[in-house]
C-alpha cells in the first residue's frame, strides 16, 4: 500500500492509497494553522456550527439525512493539536459502492457534502447566526466542564498543562473558556474566512478508487476554494523540562488518580531517535507484558490499570494510573523504582524482545485499518516525513537494549497531577 | 479430526463465509477466513454475571457471590507452574485480553505471527484452571480497583441505575464485577464449583478469524483438546419469567461528580422470543425502529438539541438476550425529568400518526451500512460472530433479514413497545444539586 500524491490546487494536496481491502473507505481533510490559545477555541466552535447545517441542506437534520441517504457515512469533525500546529480535520466514513443495491456513487456524493460542509456552512452578511454561535459556545463550555467526569482523562489533561505551563501559546481549557466567552458570530466568522485563506489543507483518502478519479472529484467540488498563500506547518520541536512540580487536586471520588509526566527528549523532530522512545514505553507500561502491568499491577496488586504512553511529536510520555489514596505515595515510588530499573539495565532479554515484538504486532495490524493507515501517513506526511509503516518496523527491529538504558538514563519525571478521592466507596449489598 | 458435523455459512452481498465444526469433545469451533495482516481468535463461555444461581443434573440450587464469573476469568490467566498467561503470549507477541459481560466470557487474543503458539496457549490456559487461597487472595486487590474505577465512572453508575429502576428480581441489575464485599465471600472451591458448571466444551466456542485455514486451526484444537469430556446438564432460572412487564421503580436518582445531570431513561421489554431467529428478527426491526425515532436525522434529536434540552451526545439502541430485552436513549441535560416528558409526548404523537415510508427506508439504509462495516476487521469479525452464537442466531443472514423486514412490522413493533408503565428514568445529578420534578 504505496500512498500517492497530487496536488489539486495550490492550496490543496492529495495523498491516496487505492486498495479494494476494505469495505469502507476514508476520507480525511485536515486545516492547518498555527496554535494559540485564540484559534484552538474558534476551531472548537467552528466544529459546532460546521455540523448545524449548510446552504443547501440548512439544518442539523437535513445534513444528517443527506449522510444517512449515502449509506451511512459517517462525518466526524473535531480540533486538535500536532505539536505546535492547530488542525481542523473532517474524517468521512464511506461504504464501498460494491456493496450497495442503488445506483448510488457514495464517494461523488460524499465528496459533494464536505465541499458543501466547508464552503457554504449557514451565514449571512459576514456572520454565524448569533443564536447558535451561543449554543455551541454553551454546548463547547458544556464539553470542557465535563472533563471532571473522566477524573482519569482530568489528571491527564491537569498533568499535560502542568507540563506547557511555561508556554504562553498553550491552549489550556481555562484560556480557551475565556476566549470562547468572548466570541460571537461575526468574530467567528472572521475566524472561518481566515481559516479557508490561510490554514494548508491535506487531503487523505483510502479506498477502492483511484486517486485519479478521487483528484477530479475533489477538483470539482472545490474549485471555489480561496487560492493563495498558506500558512506553513511549524516543525516539530521536542519539549525541554521545566522545575519539578507536582500538584494535587480533591474531589469527591473514591479512586485516586495518579497521572506522571516524564520528558525523553525525543520525538520524531529527532528522527531516528524516536523508535528507541517506541521502544522504551513499551517495556515501561505500553501493554501486559510491560514493568508497570507486571509488578505496579500483577505483583504489588496496588491497581486495576497502570500504563503508559508515549507521543512521538511531542516526546513526552505520560504514566496513568488508578489506585487506593492510602497507596499513592507506595505508587508512585513503585512506578519510579520500575523506571530506575530500565535506567540501571535491570530488564530481561525476555522482556525487551517482547515489548519489541508488542510494537512489531501492532505496527503490522495498521494495514488493518484504513483509520490507522491514514493517522500513519496523513501525521508523517503533515511534516514532510517520507517514512512508511515497513522503515518504522525495521527501525524499532533496530533499537538495542543499550539505546534503550542511554534513553532512559537522560528522561525527566518533572510532572506529577493527582486526583485526591475524598469519597469511600459504596457498598451495595447483594440481597437489597 | 473426524467431524460430527461442518456447516459453511455465505453472504453472496457481503462476500464472507464461514465455517462451524463440532470437535468430538462437544465444542463448536468456527472458522472465519479473512485476508487480513492480524488474526483474532476467541474462546468463551455462556456464562455471564447473571449466572449466579444454577443446577447441575437437576441438584439442588447452588448460589454464588456476585462478581464470580468476572473473578474467574481474570484467576484463569494464573497457571499451576505460577506463570502468567499474558507473559507467554507476550512472548509470542501476541495481544492477549478478556472479559466479562452479562451473559458470556471471553479470553482472546490477536496476532500478526505465531498464531499456531498463541492458539494452544489459548487452549491450554482456559482449559486447565488453578485456583489458589493465596492467587485469590491477590486478586481481591486489583478487582476491588477495579470496582472503584467503575464506581466513580458517572456513565457506568447511571446505565446501572437504569437497569436498577426496570428490573425487580432480574440479575442483570447487579455490577457484573461485583462489589466488593461480594467479591470477598469469593473462594477457590466456588470458582471451581463455577468453572465445572459452565466451561463445559458443550456450552463454550472457539472463533478464529484472520488469514488461516479450516485445516491449521482444527489440527491446533486437536492437539490441545481431549478427544472426550464429561457433560452434565446445567441449568439456570429464567429470570424474565419472574419480571412483570412494569418497571420495578420509576426512577433512580443519584449523586456524583458530574458538570452536568447525566440521565438513561429504559424501556422494558419482557416479549422475548424464545427461538434465536425470532429474536434475530426483533432485534433487526427494533434497531431500525430506534434509527427512525432516535437518531441525528430525526424530528427528537433536532428539538431536543435545537432547544438546548440535551447536549449534542445522545445514545440509543436496544438490547435483546435470552433473558433480557430493553431500549435505552441516554445523554446529559440540565433537566432530565421535562427531557422525559418531551421523548413520552412525542412516542405518544408517533404511535397516533404513524411513522413514515421514507424515514423507514433510511433506516433500513443506515442499518444495512452499518452492518456491513462491521466486517472491515478481525476483531469485530469474531466478536459480533460470538454474540450471535450466543443468541443461537446466525450472522451473515443478518443483512438478509433486515432487508426482509417490512414497515408493517416496524409499525406494529411501536404500537406494543415504549409503554408508559415500562418506562424508567435514571439520573446522575451533580452533587449538592437537589433534584426536581
Amino acid at each position: 500500500m504505496t500512498p500517492q500524491t497530487r496536488h489539486i490546487s495550490d492550496a490543496i494536496t492529495l495523498t491516496a492509497i487505492q486498495t479494494d481491502r476494505f469495505k469502507t473507505g476514508v476520507l480525511t481533510i485536515t486545516f492547518s494553522m498555527p496554535q494559540n490559545p485564540v484559534r484552538a477555541a474558534h476551531h472548537i466552535l467552528l466544529t459546532g456550527i460546521m455540523r448545524r447545517g449548510t446552504q443547501r441542506y440548512p439544518s442539523l437534520a437535513a445534513i444528517n439525512r443527506r449522510l444517512d441517504e449515502l449509506y451511512a457515512t459517517e462525518v466526524e469533525i473535531r480540533s486538535s493539536k500536532l505539536g505546535k500546529n492547530l488542525l481542523l480535520t473532517i474524517t468521512a466514513e464511506i461504504l464501498d459502492d460494491r456493496y450497495v443495491r442503488s445506483q448510488t456513487d457514495i464517494l461523488a456524493g460524499v465528496i459533494d457534502a464536505l465541499s458543501e460542509i466547508v464552503l457554504h456552512p449557514l451565514y449571512a452578511h459576514d456572520s454565524f447566526n448569533e443564536e447558535t454561535v451561543t449554543q455551541e459556545i454553551r454546548c463547547a463550555i458544556d464539553a470542557l466542564d465535563a472533563e471532571i467526569n473522566n477524573t482519569r482523562a482530568y489528571a491527564v489533561t491537569r498533568c499535560t498543562e502542568a507540563m506547557y505551563r511555561e508556554n504562553p501559546e498553550f491552549p489550556t481549557v481555562k484560556k480557551i473558556k475565556d476566549v470562547l466567552s468572548l466570541t460571537d458570530g461575526k468574530t467567528l466568522y472572521r475566524h472561518y474566512c481566515e481559516l479557508l485563506s490561510l490554514a494548508s489543507v491535506n487531503v487523505f483518502y483510502i479506498g477502492g478508487a483511484p486517486i485519479d478519479r478521487v483528484a477530479s472529484l475533489l477538483d470539482t467540488a472545490f474549485a471555489e476554494y480561496p487560492q493563495g498563500a498558506r500558512a506553513g506547518v511549524i516543525a516539530l520541536s521536542p519539549a525541554t523540562p521545566c522545575a519539578s512540580i507536582a500538584l494535587k487536586e480533591q474531589m469527591p471520588v473514591s479512586q485516586g488518580k495518579l497521572a506522571m509526566g516524564f520528558r525523553t527528549g525525543i520525538s520524531i523532530a529527532t528522527a531516528p531517535d524516536y523508535h528507541k522512545g517506541l521502544v522504551l514505553n513499551e517495556l515501561f507500561g505500553g501493554s501486559p507484558a510491560s514493568k508497570l502491568f507486571l509488578n505496579v499491577r500483577e505483583k504489588m496488586s496496588l491497581c486495576y490499570y497502570c500504563s503508559s504512553s508515549y507521543s512521538i511529536y511531542t516526546g513526552d510520555m505520560m504514566v496513568s494510573s488508578g489506585i487506593e489514596v492510602k497507596n499513592h505515595d507506595r505508587v508512585r515510588q513503585a512506578i519510579l523504582s520500575q523506571f530506575a530499573d530500565i535506567q540501571q539495565g535491570r530488564f530481561t532479554d525476555t522482556e525487551f524482545e517482547a515489548a519489541k515484538r508488542s510494537l512489531e504486532n501492532c505496527y503490522r495490524q495498521i494495514y488493518d485499518n484504513p483509520l490507522d493507515l491514514s493517522s500513519f501517513f496523513g501525521s508523517r506526511r503533515f511534516f514532510g516525513f517520507a517514512e512508511d509503516v515497513e522503515d518504522c518496523r525495521e527501525a524499532i527491529a533496530a533499537v538495542t537494549r543499550e539505546d534503550v538504558i542511554s534513553l532512559a538514563q537522560g528522561v525527566v519525571c518533572d510532572t506529577e497531577f493527582f486526583v485526591e478521592g475524598t469519597t469511600e466507596s459504596e457498598e451495595v449489598e447483594a440481597d437489597e | 479430526m473426524n467431524n460430527r458435523q461442518a456447516e459453511i455459512f455465505f453472504s453472496d452481498i457481503l462476500n464472507e463465509s464461514y465455517e462451524r465444526h463440532t470437535h468430538p469433545c462437544g465444542l463448536d469451533i468456527y472458522v472465519f477466513p479473512k485476508k487480513m495482516t492480524a488474526t483474532y481468535a476467541i474462546l468463551a463461555t455462556r456464562y455471564g454475571s447473571i449466572h449466579n444461581a444454577f443446577q447441575i443434573d437437576g441438584g439442588e440450587l447452588i448460589t454464588v457471590p456476585d462478581g464470580i464469573a468476572h473473578f474467574l476469568e481474570h484467576k484463569l490467566f494464573f497457571n499451576e507452574d505460577g506463570s502468567d498467561s499474558f507473559e507467554r503470549f507476550s512472548e509470542y507477541g501476541a495481544d492477549a485480553n478478556a472479559y466479562t459481560s452479562f451473559n458470556k466470557t471471553a479470553y482472546l487474543f490477536s496476532c500478526t505471527d505465531r498464531f499456531a503458539e498463541s492458539l494452544g496457549e489459548l487452549i491450554d490456559f482456559v482449559t486447565h484452571p488453578y485456583f489458589t487461597k493465596e492467587s485469590v487472595e491477590s486478586e481481591m486487590g486489583i478487582i476491588s480497583e477495579e470496582i472503584r474505577m467503575y464506581d466513580d465512572t458517572p456513565s457506568d453508575r447511571c446505565f446501572y441505575g437504569m437497569l436498577e429502576a426496570m428490573y425487580e428480581h432480574h440479575s442483570i441489575r447487579r455490577n457484573i464485577c461485583g462489589s466488593v464485599s461480594s467479591i470477598r465471600r469469593i473462594t477457590p472451591e466456588l470458582l471451581y464449583s463455577c468453572y465445572e458448571a459452565f466451561y463445559q466444551f458443550s456450552n463454550m466456542a472457539l472463533i478464529v478469524c484472520g488469514d488461516v485455514t479450516v485445516e491449521e486451526v482444527l489440527a491446533i484444537a486437536d492437539r490441545h483438546l481431549p478427544r472426550t469430556a464429561p457433560q452434565r446438564k446445567v441449568t439456570s432460572p429464567n429470570e424474565n419469567l419472574c419480571e412483570s412487564p412494569s418497571v420495578f421503580r420509576r426512577e433512580t436518582v443519584q449523586y456524583m461528580q458530574v458538570a452536568k445531570p447525566l440521565f438513561q431513561i429504559g424501556f422494558k421489554d419482557v416479549a422475548i422470543p424464545e427461538k434465536g431467529e425470532d429474536r434475530q428478527r426483533k432485534d433487526a426491526a427494533m434497531a431500525i425502529l430506534d434509527e427512525i425515532l432516535f437518531s441525528r436525522a430525526g424530528e427528537l434529536y433536532s428539538s431536543l438539541f435545537e432547544r438546548e434540552l440535551i447536549s449534542p451526545s445522545f445514545s440509543y439502541g436496544y438490547t435483546i438476550s435470552q433473558t433480557s430485552a430493553y431500549n435505552a436513549i441516554g445523554g446529559e441535560a440540565d433537566d432530565p425529568y421535562r427531557v422525559l416528558s418531551e421523548v413520552r409526548d412525542y412516542l405518544d404523537r408517533v404511535k397516533k400518526n404513524g411513522l413514515s415510508q421514507s424515514d423507514f427506508e433510511r433506516a433500513k439504509r443506515v442499518m444495512y451500512a452499518e452492518f456491513v462495516k462491521s466486517f472491515d476487521s478481525t476483531d469485530n469479525i469474531a466478536n459480533n460472530l460470538l454474540s450471535f452464537i450466543c443468541e443461537d442466531s446466525e450472522l451473515l443472514s443478518y443483512a438478509d433479514i433486515l432487508d426482509g423486514i417490512t414497515f408493517e412490522e416496524v409499525e406494529a413493533l411501536l404500537a406494543t413497545s415504549f409503554e408508559e408503565p415500562a418506562t424508567a428514568l435514571s439520573i446522575v445529578f451533580p452533587r449538592n444539586q437537589t433534584s426536581s420534578q
